[in-house]
């Protein structure tokens, strides 16, 4: 998916804040742990989504800008702890150049309307609450899509009516998901056979 | 005059089926708008990319390969917020999602379609709690009791089956010292079976060369209740009976309801009678599919598009001023605390290393409190479940924030990076539990109209909520107290989200009983206008979840609206 690399490198950095590729969990936890959610093109669906949030204006332009913004603040303030060269923006996206855990104080400060809202982008400008909502959203949307059959529908995700689920997604191997089932021999009885009035 | 039907019904969900059936069995003509698709209907074989028939009044269109089709049981299909088939949209879904306004960080979680958000919905049947009933509503929990009755053997609702997840959350509520109790009627503390709408599982599920089958009726334990069960022989016997699958059918076969999917009722019409003053004549809708409106008329019009739409519908058609419209919502401030376990722990308990939350009815066993709410276990597929223990969250990023040592969890707040991998790779260890408090009534609290946005509908709703400090409390205390469940078992690791606010997923009480309606649930200022859905509730019922108190309520004001204006 072609997108405005900027934006899309902001995301991605997003995805890989909250889903990262983690080596280290591989070692203790067996090779299939390793892969996070930008192997699963988490970044495309996110921008998918925040472009079709809301009455069908754009949003992942903003959004990102938001982040941007945010981490700008982050520097300024001397409150990002981690290293990152100010010579070094990917695409000129500051959040992409923080650390992890840089990224994730960038979107606290969001969240706790740290950020002059003067500042911010179309939509998002004096309006706290709205800002709030879409920090709130990245997060929760991200991890759903993530962990859902999202990743298996190959090349053509957002063609609702067309697609098929082609590959198991990794992230059900992670956590050991079977996937569709349409009975387990389970059962292990009645605590109460009928309820009485 | 001529009439299109006698009674308008506005939604087909968890309480406009429920009247649909009742009107019909009774002989009067119904017709109802719903804003949604209708799935498992012949008329609209691809009911997501094609406007499909007008309208559907045979239950011969029901269609369970249809159903089975297009409920895949893939949850990004299924419950994706802006794509999914169970999203609060028009049925294209290459067209946006419809807006809702918060004031706050949140989520409000409601379906629309045929079936309305029960197509999503646990089944979970519990009446209300006595104690939040009598002496405060207008009418008495005695008084509720025969139309429960009807609605429990019509659904029907029956004592949830146990798999390994209920067999350890009953074991933890055992060894906290609380009771099993095996009443429908709740007056203390106590742990019991859900009392779910979910034909039984046959007897024999657990022999290896049962043959399962399309003829098979019940349960299969599949866990697949929030993203749309279809098992079972034909569509009216699909195991979990959100009212797609019961009263739609039933009101069908009465051979006198009409259902208009993709019809979004924009306007209720009045006219002001010599007699009757200020009364409902009709409704005005427009097709989500052509974008065209139109004019129908009737004797009476019940509302129940849900506890969002139907006071901003009541707004946008500027019916008589009345300062509970929309205020007073209620919605059991959620809140999730889970625990992950040892092999070997599982193993002594339950016999098996492992408790998969995808295993089982979706929530099969619940715990009630009088004066504090209820709390239930609950399974989830993992792009659900992770969204619901993992990134919703008032307290943010978990590593940023300390825990207070002195409360049983040990994680608090939202999870990323390798710690949420760490704990989702923990996933079939682990045992959920549900907080749903029992919040109080607030006039601050409900939905007002956004002054500024608008969709093609009219203004949008605005939903604001805000809990009470006792309400705080409430929670907080459930929260330990299924800590404590979690502990009693030997939990490894014990994690509270801490949900905010503004999740809605049981939405009450804002269109209250006694307040915007007299005791028959027809509105004050208006005639012949009755409600039938959450809205009306008074309260939260004391924490129990909502929908069998509105369907009992609804068959009541069946009842009396016929005894008023139809005999
Ligand atoms: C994940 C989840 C799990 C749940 N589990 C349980 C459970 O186990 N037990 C329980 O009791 N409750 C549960 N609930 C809550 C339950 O779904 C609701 O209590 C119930 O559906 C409410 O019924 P209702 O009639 O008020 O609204 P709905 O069921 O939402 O029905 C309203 C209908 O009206 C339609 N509509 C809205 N506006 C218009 C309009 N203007 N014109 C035409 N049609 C319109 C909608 O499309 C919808 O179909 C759950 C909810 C969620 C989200």
């Amino acid at each position: 998916m072609y997108y405005n690399p900027k934006v899309r490198v902001t995301l991605g950095a997003l995805v890989d804040t909250i889903i990262p590729y983690t080596p280290g969990l591989a070692s203790r936890q067996g090779a299939i742990q390793a892969v996070g959610g930008l192997y699963s093109h988490v970044d495309e669906y996110l921008i998918w989504s925040l472009d079709h949030l809301f009455f069908n204006v754009p949003l992942a332009s903003p959004t990102a800008e938001l982040l941007n913004i945010a981490s700008s603040q982050l520097i300024a303030t001397g409150a990002a702890g981690g290293s990152f060269n100010p010579e070094n923006f990917p695409f000129g996206s500051t959040f992409a150049a923080l650390s992890q855990e840089d990224r994730l104080k960038a979107i606290t400060l969001l969240e706790r309307l740290q950020v002059n809202p003067g500042i911010l982008p179309f939509l998002f400008h004096n309006n706290s609450t709205f800002t709030q909502i879409i920090a709130d959203f990245l997060n929760r949307l991200t991890v759903f899509c993530y962990y859902s059959e999202w990743s298996g529908y190959g090349a053509t995700p957002f063609q609702f009516e067309k697609r098929k689920l082609e590959d198991i997604p990794i992230s059900w191997k992670q956590v050991r998901y079977p996937g569709r089932a349409y009975h387990y021999h389970a059962l292990r009885g009645y605590l109460v056979d009928k309820f009485i009035e | 005059m001529s009439y299109d039907a006698d009674v308008i019904i506005i939604g087909a969900g968890g309480g406009g089926a429920v009247v649909a059936k009742e009107l019909g069995e009774l002989g009067i003509n119904v017709l109802v708008l719903e804003a949604g698709p209708w799935y498992g209907n012949k008329k609209w074989p691809n009911p997501n990319s094609e406007s499909g028939d007008e309208s559907s009044s045979d239950v011969k269109d029901l269609d369970k390969r249809l159903l089975d089709k297009q409920f895949t049981d893939y949850e990004a299909d299924m419950n994706d917020s802006i794509s999914g088939k169970f999203r609060w949209g028009p049925a294209d879904r290459n067209k946006s999602p419809w807006f809702r306004s918060l004031a706050q960080i949140g989520l409000p979680w409601q379906s629309t379609g045929v079936g309305g958000t029960t197509q999503v919905y646990w089944s979970n049947s519990p009446r209300a709690l006595p104690i939040a009933v009598d002496n405060v509503w207008p009418i008495s929990y005695q008084e509720l009791i025969p139309y429960y009755q009807k609605v429990e053997a019509t659904l029907p609702v029956h004592p949830a089956p146990m798999t390994a997840k209920e067999e350890l959350f009953f074991y933890g509520a055992k060894m906290a010292g609380y009771p099993l109790i095996n009443t429908l009627n709740v007056t203390f503390p106590g742990y019991r079976p859900q009392p779910n709408a979910i034909l039984p599982p046959d007897p024999r599920i657990n022999d290896p060369h049962f043959p399962f089958g399309e003829k098979l009726t019940g349960c299969t334990l599949r866990g697949h209740c929030a993203n749309g069960c279809h098992i079972g022989p034909s569509v009216e016997k699909v195991a979990k009976r959100s009212t797609l699958v019961s009263y739609i059918p039933l009101a069908l076969k009465t051979g006198r309801v009409k259902i208009m999917p993709n019809t979004f009722a924009t306007r209720i019409i009045t006219e002001n009678h010599p007699k009757e003053g200020i009364r409902v004549t009709g409704v005005q809708f427009r097709n989500t599919w052509s974008g065209e409106f139109g004019d129908l008329k009737s004797k009476a019009v019940v509302m129940a598009a849900g506890a969002i739409e139907t006071p901003r519908l009541w707004l946008n058609s500027a019916l008589p001023l009345n300062p509970w419209v929309g205020r007073g919502l209620t919605n059991h401030w959620f809140d999730v605390v889970s625990g992950i376990f040892d092999e070997q722990v599982l193993m002594n308990i339950l016999g098996t290393p492992e408790v998969p939350p995808f295993i089982g009815q979706t929530s099969a066993a619940r715990f009630d409190y009088p004066g504090l709410g209820s709390i239930e276990n609950f399974g989830l597929s993992p792009g659900l479940y992770a969204m619901t223990h993992y990134a919703l969250s008032q307290h943010g990023y978990s590593f940023l924030n300390q825990t207070d040592p002195k409360e049983p969890w040990d994680l608090y707040g939202r999870e990323v990076g390798e710690r949420l991998k760490y704990l989702m790779s923990q996933y079939r260890k682990s045992l959920s539990i549900l907080i749903l408090s029992d919040d109080e009534v607030n006039c601050q609290n409900g939905i007002t109209l956004d002054p500024v946005l608008k969709d093609e509908h009219g203004p949008v709703p605005l939903i604001r909520y805000s809990p009470s400090k006792k309400d705080k409390e409430k929670r907080n205390q459930l929260a330990r107290i299924a800590a404590d469940f979690l502990r009693k078992v030997g939990a490894k690791n014990i994690i509270r989200a801490d949900w905010p606010p503004g999740v809605f997923i049981h939405l009450h009480s804002t269109m209250r009983l006694g307040y915007v309606t007299d005791t028959n649930c027809e509105a004050y200022q208006v005639k012949r206008l009755f409600i039938a859905d959450n809205s009306v509730l008074y309260n939260g019922i004391g924490g129990p979840n909502p929908t069998l108190t509105t369907q009992a309520l609804a068959t009541r004001t069946v009842e009396k609206m016929v005894q008023k204006y139809f005999s």
